[in-house]
């Protein structure tokens, strides 16, 4: 299977008042094309960093990231908007939309900023493409609401359309169920395991076991490093779901959770 | 757990709030007050360390809006009171007038002066008429633009003179002194030499070498509007231009001062009624009025340090309703743990009292000397009263904005008081919503940029955030093209008829006439004259003589000047309303005098001339800037003796196109060159060059303070909504948005609400400019102002300016965008 993302001996210092901080010390992990991979690890562990290292959002301090085939540690900031805005998907905990925009506006714009965008027939496909995922998440209803008038599921799964407007290779989330109720929390991750059965790679931080034992991979991160990790394999059905949960735990039990 | 870290618990405070119970409840402090000036002092210099740009740039208003209020308040009271206190110090007249020096006037007026009972005391000066290119200066500086001259002796009884200092002063034999106004025009100092001829080419040609002793102010003559002025020499020396004098030049200054039991009205239509030729009436009030355009610069002060302010309490309002917002957690926290609200909303208020009182403080300092620069200009002109009261007027000003700024304060911070703690931790969003929000669709734009579209979308969804940018780039672009508008229209070709005159390429303003005939004769002589030198022309006369006019039942009457065009049909002036007099019995009026003598088109009026009263009929309304708008126009076949108190104003046209007319004239004032050949510029600057040229200066000085008012809140603003979107540049990073497409996003918005403001500015400037300049304009005479718009001035280069200025202040302000990360979007709540 070819890898989607490789990790290599990546660092990440931060200096504060003069002290150093190593956030991440030699980080080494890979993502096949079409993994579902969890970091889990205790608060201040480097989780959310590592989580925006790895997609260049933040710049790393040493080692290399190899994101489809491409070294992009020292790409620029314009290359690496390309590569997010065609490539990369993002979700948030915090469901971040643009105040002034409808629901289904928020979903469109970064499709209608890409090259795809610039023409009246690629926004036709735009719009089609956004109503089928809208569709397909259970938002349709929502699209012409104010962000202020959804429930946070909704809103979470409208975040993710927007993530996937463009069809990214890969889908990076960063606890986005942490800031929902758990039935919200469930239907957002149905969702995502419904999107990685389509062939969406995805690298998920979570603090939630049932989150995490719906991946086919947990990482355990610590002080800065990858402690270990547990194989579950595919999720099928939630008839799993507790045997699933169950070795998760006892496995994170054993990481020092 | 302590009780206060449960309800920090149950809030679900998180980790860096419980900085804020650190600042808050200081257990080591058993005493609450000092733990509360202990956590004001903390949150304070927070803010002025995390804000320091914002604070700077409030803080840069905050002086300017001082040091504005404080120096033109100071300004205007000391240019009322000095008018005042000049006239009164100078012994002003009720009623002035010069006539002939001829015998039979002298004695009717005597006659009058002993038998009414209106005049208490009456008193004659001898004066010698002047032309302006007979006083030469010893450093060749020719005096231009002077309507009349005359020399007399100095003062003593009525109308006095002083000097620099306000100070009485001696002129000795060959000593003169000149007024302020012909030393600026002349470039003279004391020292210089001044060589007065009368009688100049005639054979009793005389003259005499004077040294300019002092350099006066004169409250009669001082003042702008006033054509005339007087040039002051010893008793002797006039005795010896008397006697080489011809009688037309003498010249009487008559002052009357008149009794108790009547006003200065009743002194001058008696006066009038004894319908003696003058040249011109005078009374105090018209000396008081004349000094109005020196409280022009003063009010345009005040109403510019009003925007200011206006514009300041704006950013006040908006920087404390950014700050409560930014802090509503820190203010739920303080309302959670029982602060009162008075002393939440005090710990905002106080800085902005902070800030406000040294602002004022440093203002009031530095509105000193700038008053004192201010006041420089006037102060040549006007004699200044010693007095403390106007620094104390200018420091209440500024206590009295120290003082609105604490209330708007109080005003702004209401909102703390209204919402709850819980309210507070959840941003201040309750969740209710009343009304649907306007949004704009992108899927409904098939091609508009995204970052056009949001800029677009922001504005229509929360125009209210931009309100106070909008109100400031519309102010600024009307205060900047309100005086240009004024300046472009003193210096329009169209001026000139403002004064009585016809359009013309050249004038020539020539000496005492006796009637039509001898008129048409001067023209013609002037005519053969000019053929003669190869230039030819064609010419046209204005004669303007006094006269009166009078209501039918004779109750109601003013003093006007007389125009009657020569060689010219009275269809070519220009007239507000109705038809142009045609007949004999015809005249068109003012309408500044129609209304002040309550007639209109189609009444009957009287009017004397040269002792001869006769009945017209109003045919028609003018407007002028002569005489201060008393003014009638006689129709061309009216035929009258002026006598010699009548001045003709010659207007010729070349014939060729304008370079070649620009050729003849050049031509023209070289071979004539001892006639006063003017062009209408020329004749306008004669009249108002000196307001223009203020004027100019005032606007110059307004052009660079709006774009430094444009720029510096254009700075503050964006600042403060960029720290507020970090979010959204943050999500808009992460979508894969460049910088650049951010910067444009955040250009476009505030391109498009400039746009928009200059154009509404432009349009309230072209609209309501006339209606400010107005009220001056009218006390001038004007009263129906239509002003010039210069389009490419108006409609291109200012606004292009404005743009350019705030675009800088854009472009500096956007470094945020590029300073902010994803990352940053888990720290925002």
């Amino acid at each position: 299977m070819n890898q989607i993302l490789e990790v290599k001996d990546l660092c990440k210092t931060y200096i504060v008042n003069k002290r150093q901080n190593n956030v991440l010390r030699n980080v080494n992990f890979n993502l096949t094309q079409g993994e579902f991979v969890a970091v889990m690890g205790p608060s201040g562990s480097g989780k959310s960093t590592m989580l925006y290292t790895v997609s260049g959002m933040d710049h790393l301090t040493a080692g290399d990231v190899i994101f489809n085939g491409r070294s992009i540690a020292g790409f620029s900031d314009k290359r690496m908007s390309e590569i997010r805005l065609n490539e990369m998907g993002f979700v948030f905990q915090q469901m971040h939309m643009l105040r002034n925009l409808s629901i289904y506006d928020n979903i469109i714009v970064s499709a209608y900023h890409s090259e795809q965008g610039k023409t009246r027939q690629g926004r036709t496909k735009i719009n089609d493409y956004a109503l089928e995922l809208m569709r397909k998440l259970d938002i349709i209803d929502i699209a012409d609401n104010d962000i202020t008038e959804v429930s946070g599921g909704q809103l979470q799964r409208a975040c993710i359309c927007r993530a996937l407007i463009n069809r990214p290779k890969m889908l990076f989330a960063d606890e986005p169920t942490g800031s929902l109720n758990s039935k919200a929390s469930k239907e957002v991750m149905e969702e995502m395991v419904k999107l990685n059965r389509e062939g969406t790679s995805i690298l998920l931080v979570t603090h939630d076991v049932k989150v995490a034992a719906k991946t086919d991979k947990v990482l355990y991160i610590m002080d800065g490093n990858i402690k270990g990790e547990y194989v579950l394999g595919k999720y099928l059905d939630e008839a799993q779901m507790k045997e699933r949960e169950r070795a998760l735990n006892s496995w994170l039990l054993e990481m020092g959770w | 757990m302590s009780r206060v870290e449960k309800l920090f618990f149950k809030l679900r405070i998180r980790f860096k709030d419980y900085l804020i119970i650190d600042m808050l409840y200081s257990p080591q402090d058993n005493d609450y007050e000092r733990g509360y000036r202990k956590m004001f002092y903390k949150i304070l210099k927070k803010d002025f360390k995390r804000k320091k740009i914002m604070n700077v740039i409030l803080f840069a208003f905050m002086l300017t809006a001082s040091i504005l209020i404080a120096s033109s308040t100071n300004l205007l009271y000391s240019t009322v009171t000095a008018v005042d206190y000049f006239i009164e110090k100078s012994n002003v007249a009720d009623l002035m007038t010069l006539t002939n020096s001829d015998t039979y006037i002298t004695s009717s007026i005597k006659d009058w002066v002993k038998t009414s009972d209106m005049v208490k005391s009456a008193h004659k000066e001898d004066a010698i008429m002047l032309h302006e290119k007979n006083v030469i200066a010893s450093n060749k500086q020719e005096l231009k633009n002077t309507s009349s001259l005359v020399i007399m002796k100095k003062p003593e009884m009525f109308n006095r003179i002083f000097d620099a200092l306000g100070k009485d002063f001696e002129v000795r034999p060959s000593e003169v002194a000149i007024p302020v106004s012909l030393q600026k025009k002349m470039n003279l100092v004391q020292g210089d030499g001044l060589r007065i001829i009368i009688n100049d080419g005639a054979e009793n040609e005389y003259h005499m070498d004077l040294v300019v002793s002092n350099i006066f102010k004169d409250a009669v003559l001082g003042a702008e509007l006033m054509g005339m002025k007087r040039i002051i020499i010893s008793d002797q020396d006039f005795k010896e231009y008397a006697k080489h004098a011809i009688q037309e030049e003498f010249l009487n200054f008559w002052s009357f001062q008149k009794t108790e039991a009547y006003s200065i009205r009743d002194l001058e239509n008696a006066f009038s009624d004894l319908l003696l030729p003058n040249f011109t009436i005078m009374n105090k009030s018209v000396i008081s009025t004349a000094y109005i355009l020196d409280l022009v610069l003063a009010a345009i002060m005040i109403i510019f340090s009003i925007f200011l302010i206006l514009i300041s309490f704006l950013i006040l309002r908006f920087t404390i309703v950014f700050t409560v917002m930014e802090d509503y957690k820190q203010i739920g926290v303080m309302k959670a743990i029982g602060l009162k609200n008075s002393k939440i909303r005090g710990m905002y208020s106080i800085k902005y009292l902070v800030l406000s009182t040294v602002a004022g403080i440093i203002g009031y300092g530095i509105s000193i000397p700038v008053s004192g620069l201010l006041k420089a200009n006037i102060s040549e002109y006007i004699l200044l009263q010693h007095s403390s009261i106007n620094w104390i007027v200018s420091f209440a000003s500024v206590i009295l904005v120290i003082g609105i700024t604490v209330l708007f304060c109080n005003y702004s911070t209401r909102k703390i008081k209204k919402f709850s703690a819980i309210d507070a931790i959840r941003q201040g969003n309750t969740g209710e919503r009343f009304k649907k929000t306007k949004k704009l669709s992108l899927h409904h734009f098939k091609q508009m940029s995204t970052p056009f579209f949001m800029a677009l979308s922001d504005i229509r969804s929360d125009l209210k955030k931009f309100v106070i940018l909008i109100i400031t780039f519309i102010l600024g672009t009307a205060v900047i093209i309100i005086p240009n508008n004024i300046i472009s229209t003193l210096s329009s070709n169209e001026t000139i008829t403002w004064f009585g005159y016809i359009k013309s390429d050249f004038y020539i303003r020539d000496v005492i006439i006796g009637n039509q005939e001898k008129a048409g004769l001067r023209m013609q002589e002037l005519q053969h004259k000019f053929q003669e030198a190869g230039i030819e022309t064609t010419l046209r006369a204005d004669l303007i003589s006094n006269g009166k006019l009078l209501t039918k039942d004779k109750k109601e009457s003013i003093g006007v000047l007389g125009f009657q065009g020569i060689g010219i049909s009275t269809h070519n002036y220009d007239y507000l309303e109705g038809y142009p007099p045609v007949l004999e019995n015809e005249i068109a009026i003012t309408e500044k005098v129609a209304d002040a003598l309550e007639v209109g088109i189609g009444d009957s009026i009287l009017c004397e001339v040269q002792n001869e009263t006769k009945e017209y009929i109003i045919t028609a309304l003018f407007q002028t800037f002569n005489n201060l708008g008393n003014a009638v126009r006689l129709a061309e076949n009216y035929k009258a003796e002026f006598g010699s108190n009548t001045s003709i104003q010659i207007s010729g046209l070349f014939t060729g196109d304008q370079e070649e007319k620009m050729k003849q004239f050049n031509e023209l004032k070289a071979t004539f060159h001892d006639m006063d050949i003017k062009s209408g510029k020329e004749v306008v600057d004669s009249f108002i060059g000196s307001i223009t040229k203020q004027l100019g200066s005032i606007k110059n000085l307004i052009l660079i303070i709006v774009l430094g008012v444009n720029f510096l809140i254009t700075a503050l603003l964006l600042r403060m909504l960029i720290s507020k979107e970090i979010p959204e540049v943050a999500l808009l990073k992460s979508l894969g948005f460049y910088n650049l497409d951010i910067k444009l996003w955040q250009i476009y918005r505030i391109s498009i609400i400039l746009l928009l403001s200059i154009i509404l500015g432009t349009l309230l400037a072209n609209s309501t400019g006339k209606f400010l300049a107005g009220g001056i304009f009218n006390i001038m005479g004007l009263t129906r102002l239509s002003l010039t718009i210069e389009p490419l001035q108006v409609y291109l280069f200012y606004p292009t300016l404005v743009f350019t200025a705030t675009m800088l202040a854009v472009l500096s302000s956007l470094g945020q965008i590029k300073r902010t990360f994803v990352w940053e979007l888990n720290h925002q709540e």
